[in-house]
């Protein structure tokens, strides 16, 4: 090995780059020349004082204790919150319960539907007879069908995608705080209460319309 | 539990509420977590802060970390992740303020010469020298001299191969010498 060969290999002898072989080779050229000696010691100086002007980041022995105290509180709170959660899947049920209700409204809507309001013409009949100040009354049950298809509809769509909706929110709340949350069980069950709450709706509002 | 226990069973461990395996992720990993924080923010009380924010952030989502082998590459994303948002949040703040940036918090600090005088003074020099290193260097330098890690861990924190660890140290080190050579000058 060369001197210039050397030189150029000192940085990483400093650092402990070199395997055994291309180290003893290095240490031989060494051995004859201070320059390159003086050279090592110099960058062995530089890289302590890189360490040394790290070394401040190295944490005290009492803020380690507090940061485990303040992460087992965490693991013990996370295991509180896990134990209170409700563990049982609920997804298949949901979802068949999704499928049923809607084929369910099918079958009622088609053997149940609701009666047929009033003509155009006799009901216009009837608005001249006793008129209203929100002009004739309604031609269609269209209308009054959208009050028990919406909440319907939104029942589904939650039970289908309790999932996916807790995830987006979890990831609109994340976005709006700056910080990490984390979607819980009890988001996922609150969108089953919602969704089968909304089925249930629409079916009371659909057989008070069918009383009426 | 020893030197020798593998992260993936410390993780497991800590989860399972043994306190000794998470004092030694905390001992094994902490230098890591404080190195990608003060790569980003380059103020030593800012990046301790950071550290142990992000061992709790740790502590939140541990549950969630598949590969458990790889717990400290882990850390290192999540505390240079808060230290991003601290960066921002100190920007908005002095956005608001409409101020000039305030020195003291800011990034890359800068201190009086008076302030410090021989070895402290020249061991000021130098991290702030480090602070003008580019980042990408930077983060190559501190890891290896804050903890003196090997170039293969420096390769899995960073998820880098060894020869870009070798080389990104070796022109880490030819930048901070002539940053070094800079504020000397100056």
């Amino acid at each position: 090995m060369t001197a210039d060969e050397a030189k150029l290999l000192l940085p990483l002898y400093a650092d402990g780059l070199l395997d055994g072989k291309e180290a003893a080779r290095l240490e031989s050229v060494l051995a004859e020349r201070p320059d390159l000696r003086e050279e090592l010691k110099k960058l062995r100086e530089e890289n302590q004082l890189i360490t040394d002007a790290l070394a401040p980041l190295n944490p005290s022995r009492s803020s380690r204790i507090k940061l485990s105290e303040a992460m087992q509180q965490i693991y013990r709170r996370a295991e509180y919150v896990a134990e209170k959660m409700p563990k049982r899947d609920w997804r298949i049920f949901r979802i068949l319960f999704a499928i049923l209700a809607v084929a369910g409204f099918a079958y009622i809507f088609k053997n149940h539907p609701l009666p047929e309001p009033l003509s155009a013409d006799a009901q216009e009949q009837l608005w001249q007879t006793y008129p209203t100040p929100g002009g004739p009354p309604i031609h269609s049950i269209a209308p009054l069908m959208l009050g028990v298809i919406a909440p319907l509809a939104i029942g589904v769509f939650l039970l289908i995608g309790a999932e996916f909706i807790a995830h987006a929110e979890t990831w609109f709340m994340a976005k709006l705080l700056g910080k990490h949350v984390e979607r819980t069980r009890l988001q996922v069950l609150m969108m089953e209460v919602f969704g089968f709450t909304s089925i249930a709706a629409a079916a009371i509002i659909y057989l008070c319309m069918l009383k009426m | 539990m020893d030197q020798f226990t593998s992260d993936a069973e410390l993780v497991d461990l800590a989860l399972a509420g043994d306190r000794a395996a998470n004092d030694l992720l905390i001992e094994r990993h902490y230098k890591t977590a404080v190195s990608g924080a003060y790569t980003i923010l380059g103020s030593i009380d800012a990046s301790n802060d950071c550290a142990q924010e992000a061992f709790l952030e740790a502590a939140r989502r541990l549950h969630t970390l598949r590969e458990k082998s790889k717990f400290g590459s882990w850390i290192y994303t999540i505390a240079r992740q808060q230290a991003i948002l601290i960066v921002r949040r100190q920007k908005r703040h002095r956005e608001a303020m409409q101020t000039k940036t305030d020195e003291s918090k800011s990034v890359i600090q800068v201190k009086s010469p008076q302030e410090q005088m021989g070895k402290a003074e020249q061991l000021d020099s130098v991290r702030r020298a480090l602070g003008q290193v580019n980042e990408i260097y930077r983060e190559v330098l501190i890891l290896k001299y804050i903890d003196g890690r090997s170039h293969d861990e420096i390769a899995k924190i960073l998820s880098i191969s060894m020869a870009a660890v070798d080389k990104r140290l070796m022109r880490g080190k030819d930048l901070l010498r002539e940053s070094l050579r800079r504020w000397k000058d100056e």
